[in-house]
């Protein structure tokens, strides 16, 4: 058999391992690109003075999951036209993910309460927010989803903490309603009202906000509706008041009428909370008065608090003072007969204020022909008689238009303002220390580095599993193992596999035949004869060691050997030299050895078939004896 | 270019590795004098060199008719904060927004290239990055990378114009968005039409806000920078003393007092009306704001003394001094909103005295219907001056802004190189070529060793 040689293996394999690693590190490549990720990650903190105590602005605990919430993402998914059936918030949020960030001394706080047992609860103000898409996302997206997602929660956050209030606009499509013209004004005159109100608690707190897509600050807003509510909407109102400007006199009469009884209900349910709660509070003070004179009794030193201590992370000691709070209570009861005395009184004032309304419509200013003919009917007196009504009732209906148009470019502008105002308080309580970053999840060319390496380690031991695999396959079936040539069924193999190959020039059979085998075997024996034969096929493999063979022992003492890219005359110098060696040869010296030897070329011959090379070979042998030497070394 | 690096790499590794193993000596000597040995040039590593070049010009001639890119640079001092000039959060996905992108396909007059197609073929990057999870590696970007690539749609762009047209258009939107406003201060005598159907009141009323809009800008901006000063020599705060005195002196003394006092009406009765309206509503709001006065001071004397009985409490101030606090309960509450309430009333209350005046002055006076021109003269004066105080006020404003943010954004766009291009295109077809040459050495040098 052939020697283990691992390089031989290789060498003879080296264009399959060099494929099969390529191929196969691209495959992996495949894979692993299939497989990347991308993590958008950012970095925030909370700057407001309470966040250190893991506090909202509003004094709640502050929830740093809250920049995932369904209406954060939703707001997302609009602002980027994300294909709803691809993309739900639930499969976003799952991909977005919180990190607290903790410094040294809240890290050694951890440890240290960890380590005691006690339960740890993180009060984080720095956050790292990351966001995570897949390969076909591509890392552009995950930087779009998370930039929109931290911009949406700046604005939320500003708007459910800090910007407490929204602003709503009541009248936009107050034309097309049902509503009598009073009955629009007093909307449109609340809603103002309100508004005006919520926008200088607004200027009040932020006045040196003013926004960049309006240009206005909460002030100028709140100026220009009141400049509107003092002018306008007034003399709109004292219009339709003087003219008795109605779309259906009875029809008013009645909603008025009606309002003015639920609010008379009101007062009366408001009066007996109003009683009771009086009573309740003069028991409930009572009773708190019997019970802290008791507690005074048995302990001198009661004061309504008690002292609490609490040991620092630097092991220095503090005490706090927590307030017996008994006033909680009593407070909510007094501030409940508060509102309701409000309430109460404000429908009272509400009637008054219908009154006056419905005093003007229903009044007979004489316009009717003196007769009252306007008293129950659908219409008022200036209606039936005033000549100037129809084209006062126009112009206030144009008049009414033209404000609600002008109101609703301003609620507009109030709208831009707050949402601009929340994106400004969201960014002032939180600021970003580290802008979004895109990393990929997988080091691909680090992976496919050591995939490449280990590839070619696999397929080399592969490579030399297969080689050695075949060389004791070729020793076991296809190798004749006196000679170690190739055997009859190899040789059937070669011949058959390059039955129909045309031969390159170049290529020579040699064919050795010992014509006088069984005569040795007689006169040395059958083990000599075998060594002969063993002789012949060590000095063939010599001769052509250097040269690209495929050596056969035929049996019979016949040897045939292929040459490939050689030429005529090297192969015959070749045999010329086999012929030398064996004349003075060290073995077998005392007998006479008779063999043949014939060679065919392709060229020479003009032979293209591998058969006919080998017949022509055959037919070619010439007869040859190398004598016996006078001294018999063997 | 990768692409001819990688098959370099392969052809000499090849190389080497058929060398070694034909000849069994892996010595780096032995290597270099296979290879460095005396050899014909082979036709077919000429032609290849050759092919190779014709190759590399073809590609790097496509390329940059397809891609180029350009860096878009936020100069502004917020930018270093991430955020935007009027302090909202900046966001990098702006600069390709549709908005941007709409805009340069308008102003490049580009035909047939959609808003779609156009974003497709730009990408936005940050020049540098930070590492979120490293705090020394915490980063904010200032500079963008904007990458475009030419695809179906847009081949026929010239790249370098594509750049330049969204990051102007980009700094165009930007500007409009986030850099201060300046429509408030804007008082054009052309607001003056829509005086025609106003009465003289309503007209002070408006100018007075007008001159106020114009006097809370300049504070404000005063407040950010005291000491800027126009190229006149104009301050924030001297345009913000001046449009308060248009509005104490010209409005507040003259025209409202000259009208508020002789009882000067377009239409008297209709003014009458309205006064009367707007203080018959007042009272009804100064009826609830007196309630809830009473009502909340009624509460205020119901508290039990005995339920307040002060208790005092260890506190930590600003400065972390303790000092003894007392502690807050309902009574607050209710002083508070009696004290608010009270206000209010009292606030109401002037108004319908200030209205009631002017409606007796109104009854007072002779002329019921119609124009008074000293009064139009007056107004024109004070139009005058609120567009003379405007027109200063918004150019002392624009000068300051354009000295704060100092350009917004600016743009680079990489030209290629042609130098630069061709050097490369050399340096990789000789470095292909001698793979050839090497190539056809190893296959001359291993047959030779065959046939040995």
């Amino acid at each position: 058999m052939k020697e283990l040689q691992l390089s031989r293996y290789i060498r003879s394999y080296l264009p399959y391992i060099v494929a099969a690693c390529l191929l196969l590190t691209f495959l992996v490549y495949l894979f692993l690109s299939s497989s990347q990720t991308y993590e958008a990650s950012a970095v925030i903190k909370y700057e407001y003075r309470g966040a250190v105590n893991g506090k909202a602005p509003d004094g709640s605990n502050l929830d740093v999951s809250e920049v995932k919430t369904s209406a954060i993402l939703t707001k997302v998914i609009d602002k980027l036209k994300l294909n709803n059936s691809m993309y739900s918030t639930d499969s976003l949020i799952s991909r977005i993910k919180t990190q607290d960030i903790l410094d040294k001394d809240e890290e050694q706080l951890k440890q240290a309460m960890l380590e005691e047992g006690e339960k740890y609860e993180p009060k984080p103000d720095t956050v790292i927010v990351s966001f995570s898409a897949t390969n076909s996302e591509g890392p552009q997206f995950a930087r779009a989803v998370l930039d929109e997602v931290l911009n949406t929660y700046f604005s939320e956050f500003g708007k459910k903490y800090l910007n407490v209030g929204a602003f709503t606009n009541p009248i936009s499509k107050i034309n097309d309603s049902n509503y009598d013209y009073i009955e629009m004004m007093d909307i449109i005159n609340s809603s103002t009202s309100d508004t005006i109100k919520s926008l200088w608690a607004r200027a009040e707190g932020e006045n040196s906000f003013r926004s960049s897509a309006t240009g206005y600050s909460f002030g100028d807003l709140a100026n220009r509706f009141s400049f509107i509510q003092e002018t306008k909407i007034a003399s709109l109102y004292s219009r339709i008041l003087e003219y008795q400007i109605t779309k259906n006199k009875k029809i008013l009469q009645s909603n008025y009428s009606e309002r003015m009884t639920q609010n008379r209900i009101t007062a009366q349910v408001q009066q007996k909370s109003i009683s009771d709660l009086f009573k309740l509070i003069d028991d409930y003070r009572k009773q708190m008065m019997g019970s802290i004179k008791a507690a005074e009794l048995t302990d001198p030193l009661y004061d309504h608090g008690t002292s609490k201590k609490t040991t620092n992370i630097d092991d220095t000691e503090e005490w706090t003072w927590e307030v017996a709070d008994h006033t909680v209570t009593y407070d909510k009861h007094l501030t409940s007969w508060r509102d309701a005395s409000e309430i109460k009184s404000n429908a009272m004032t509400d009637i008054d204020y219908y009154k006056y309304l419905m005093q003007h419509f229903v009044a007979c200013k004489g316009l009717c022909g003196g007769d009252k003919l306007c008293a129950g009917t659908g219409k008022t007196c200036s209606d039936i008689g005033n000549p100037d009504y129809e084209k006062e009732r126009e112009k206030v209906e144009k008049d009414l238009k033209v404000l609600v148009d002008e109101l609703d470019g301003l609620f507009d502008a109030v709208e831009k303002t707050n949402d601009e105002y929340n994106e400004f308080l969201g960014q002032s309580n939180i600021s970003t220390l580290s802008t979004v970053s895109v990393t990929e999840g997988l080091n691909i060319p680090m992976y496919m580095t050591i995939a490449f390496f280990f590839l070619v380690i696999v397929c080399c031991g592969s490579a030399i599993l297969i080689g050695r695999m075949n060389d004791i396959i070729s020793y076991a079936f296809f190798t004749d193992h006196l000679t170690g040539f190739n055997n009859r069924q190899s040789l059937d193999n070669f011949l058959t596999s390059n039955g129909r190959k045309v031969l390159d020039d170049g290529t020579v059979c040699v064919v050795v035949t010992i014509k006088n085998q069984v005569e040795i075997n007689k006169a040395l024996g059958r083990e000599s004869g075998d060594n002969l034969i063993k002789y012949f096929a060590d000095l063939l493999k010599e001769l052509f060691a250097q040269s690209d063979t495929f050596k056969v022992y035929n049996g019979s003492s016949q040897f045939f050997i292929f040459v490939n890219r050689t030429d005529y005359i090297t192969v015959e110098y070749l045999l010329q030299r086999f012929s030398l060696l064996l004349d003075n040869r060290d073995k077998f010296t005392g007998v006479d050895i008779h063999y043949s030897v014939g060679m065919s070329e392709t060229s020479r011959n003009e032979i293209r078939a591998i058969r006919a090379l080998l017949s022509k070979a055959v037919t070619r042998q010439a007869e040859h004896t190398a004598a016996a030497v006078k001294e018999d070394k063997q | 270019m990768k692409l001819i690096l990688l098959i370099v790499a392969a052809i000499m590794i090849y190389c080497i590795a058929a060398i070694c193993m034909k000849s069994n000596d892996y010595s780096v000597s032995h290597i270099k004098k296979v290879i460095t040995a005396k050899r014909k040039l082979k036709l077919w590593t000429l032609l290849g060199g050759v092919i190779c070049a014709l190759i590399l010009v073809y590609s790097s001639y496509y390329q940059s008719a397809s891609g180029g890119s350009g860096i878009i640079t936020l100069n502004y001092s917020e930018a270093s904060k991430a955020q935007n000039s009027n302090k909202t959060r900046f966001n990098m996905g702006e600069i390709l927004s549709d908005e941007v992108i709409d805009r340069a396909i308008q102003k490049g007059g580009m035909k047939g290239v959609t808003r779609e197609g156009l974003r497709k073929a730009l990408v936005v990057n940050p020049v540098v990055q930070g590492d979120s999870h490293d705090r020394d590696s915490y980063h904010i970007s200032t500079e963008f990378r904007v990458v475009y690539k030419a695809n179906k749609e847009t081949r026929k762009l010239e790249p370098t114009t594509v750049i330049q047209l969204v990051a102007e258009s980009f700094k165009e939107v930007y500007i409009r968005k986030y850099a201060k406003n300046f429509g408030v201060l804007r008082f054009r005598a052309e607001e003056a039409k829509q005086f025609k159907d106003w009465d003289y009141y309503d007209i002070a009323y408006y100018l007075s806000m007008r001159a106020d809009n114009i006097s809370a800008y300049m504070s404000e901006l005063n407040g950010e920078s005291p000491s800027f000063k126009s190229k006149k020599g104009m301050s924030f705060s001297s345009l913000a003393a001046k449009s308060g005195n248009i509005r104490t002196e010209l409005l507040d003394n003259d025209l409202l007092a000259y009208i508020r006092d002789r009882g000067i009406s377009k239409n008297k009765t209709e003014m009458l009306k309205r006064l009367s309206y707007n203080n018959n509503m007042m009272r009804f709001d100064m009826r609830k704001a007196n309630s809830s006065f009473n009502i909340n001071n009624q509460a205020v004397e119901m508290y039990a003394a005995e339920m307040t009985r002060i208790a005092l409490v260890p506190t930590i101030d600003g400065n972390k001094d303790y000092y003894m606090s007392k502690t807050k309960v309902g009574l607050d509450d209710l002083s508070l909103a009696a004290k608010t309430a009270s206000d209010q009333a009292q606030e109401l209350l002037l108004k319908i005295r200030k209205n009631s005046a002017f409606a007796n002055s109104l009854r007072a006076s002779s002329s019921a219907f119609g124009t008074n021109p000293v009064v139009d003269e007056e107004i024109d004066e004070v139009v005058q001056s609120l567009v003379n105080i405007s027109r200063d006020a918004k150019n002392t404003a624009q000068e300051y802004t354009e000295s704060r943010m100092n350009e917004v954004i600016s743009v680079q766009i990489n030209y290629p190189s042609m130098l630069r291009t061709a050097a490369k295109c050399l340096i990789l077809t000789l470095l292909f070529f001698g793979a050839l040459y090497v190539l056809s050495v190893t296959r001359d040098y291993t047959e030779v060793r065959l046939g040995e």
